[in-house]
């Protein structure tokens, strides 16, 4: 057994999706979309998970759903011993579909809904998909699978929060995620357009508190603030390597959704390497893994051990370095990047998103 | 959902119990989460089918153990009354 024992394995199967979401943290390299794992490289990976420690997998993407394999990697996982998440659009899944996808194995669904209201959802993915969303989510019910509602929040949504807590409610939802946005990927460009007020973000945490006390033997309900509000750090991941691996469409093996952004790090295939040896020695999971590499104030801090600095490719996109402190402490030299971006969530006019399309420039 | 040793528990669907071969313990997978348990909660959690209620429950493992039944019942009690609250186990 490895020191550090991953428990969650996070499969990237496609980059492909039906939508657009302007807090999207896929990548729209086209060299990195073009080849995606093949069944038995998949397979395989499940079978080495498991055989490191690993007890979840979340299936996700992009659509998890455009996989025509979906089914075998479903019943691969579930083999392997794995409760398996499916985290979907919704939109492009059938009814017999599901059927076969229950056979295979699978434990959970998780539906992302953007907004209750059909045009303001349109504005975030480009495309009218609520029904669908919505069908999805009762075939997930009558089928007795367990259903996880996931919505993403932000100032264009966070005002109804009432809406979607009785929406997961009305479709029986075993679990509510309502998290914020995470400024990375394509909501840092869209940050002053996705940054909310703190007035709407304290409304919105007491209506997920008090709904969460009120439905807690039926639903669980989840509320993460934005770490640009939490004055310290997220710890990114549980720590950078140390309990999630990542496996992205195209093979190469991760610590987070954004660490192949980082420069001078070095990440490797799952078709070259065994995934042990990736999570044990490869050079991009030995990096960051642990305290060695942090600077003041995080080499002296008594919650090191607790947010791990935070998330470094936060730290590298707002600082310039990887191995700042992540700047959302307030301890960090460079925290008044997040107080200034805090005022654009006051009352500053909308400026229209940039759309996560082929023809827009790559974020950082 | 207040339960009481008439309370006949299952866990939820979104629960799975497992052996997990690593730490030779039992743990609770449920999505995004994992608990580990101790060998008398995974006992208990075992014997939760839906079926058997809370005082059935706790004799049969007062047989099995050796031990006081009182005290297996208000410990399982305690326990699965927390699960309940966190929609992790439903009555039957």
């Amino acid at each position: 057994m490895t020191a550090h024992r991953p428990y969650t394995l996070i499969a990237e199967l496609s980059y492909r999706c039906p939508l657009q979401c302007v807090y999207c943290s896929n990548p729209l390299d086209l060299r990195r979309r073009r080849t995606e794992l093949a069944t038995a490289d998949w397979l395989r990976a499940f079978r080495e998970a498991e055989a490191m420690g690993v007890v979840q997998v979340s299936f996700s993407g992009g659509e998890p759903l455009l996989r025509d394999d979906l089914e075998d990697l479903v019943a691969g996982a579930h083999a392997a011993g794995l409760y398996v998440n499916l985290a979907t659009s919704g939109v492009p899944l059938k009814r017999e579909r599901l059927l076969s996808l229950k056979s295979a194995g699978l434990d959970n669904v998780q539906i992302s809904i953007q907004d209750t209201d059909e045009g303001q959802a349109e504005k975030i993915c480009g495309g009218r998909f609520l029904e669908a969303k919505l069908q999805a989510a009762a075939w997930v019910k009558e089928m007795g699978l367990p259903l996880t509602i996931n919505v993403v929040l932000h100032r264009q949504n966070l005002d109804r929060i009432d809406d979607f807590v009785a929406l997961a409610e009305r479709l029986h939802a075993d679990r509510l995620e309502l998290a914020n946005t995470q400024y990375q990927g394509w909501a840092l460009p869209n940050r002053a357009w996705l940054l909310p007020n703190r007035h709407q973000l304290e409304h919105a945490r007491s209506v997920a508190l008090a709904a969460r006390e009120r439905l807690k033997d039926r639903m669980e309900v989840l509320f993460v603030l934005p770490d640009y509000f939490s004055e310290t750090p997220k710890p990114c991941m549980g720590g950078w390597g140390q309990r999630f691996i990542l496996i992205a469409p195209d093979g190469l093996v991760l610590p987070c959704h954004q660490a192949h952004t980082l420069p001078g790090l070095s990440f490797a295939n799952l078709r070259e390497h065994s995934l042990r040896w990736i999570w044990d020695e490869s050079p991009g999971f030995v990096h960051f893994r642990g305290e060695q590499w942090m600077q003041e104030p995080c080499r002296s801090c008594e919650r090191r051990k607790q947010d791990f600095g935070g998330c470094r490719c936060q730290a590298w996109h707002l600082t310039g370095d990887a191995a700042a402190t992540d700047p959302t402490c307030h301890l960090s030299p460079n925290h008044a990047l997040i107080v200034d971006a805090r005022e654009t969530g006051n009352g500053q006019p909308d400026a229209p998103p940039v759309y996560r399309t082929m023809a827009a420039p790559s974020p950082r | 959902m207040k339960l009481d040793r008439n309370s006949v528990p299952r866990l939820a669907a979104k629960v799975r119990l497992q052996f997990d071969r690593h730490s030779g313990r039992h743990l609770l997978l449920y999505p995004e989460r994992g608990m580990q348990l101790e060998d008398s909660a995974a006992a208990i959690i075992k014997r939760c089918d839906g079926v058997h209620s809370i005082a059935e429950i706790a004799s049969h493992l007062a047989v099995e153990f050796d031990a006081d039944a009182s005290d297996i019942e208000s410990d399982a009690l305690e326990f699965l009354q927390a699960l309940c609250d966190r929609a992790l186990l439903v009555v039957a």
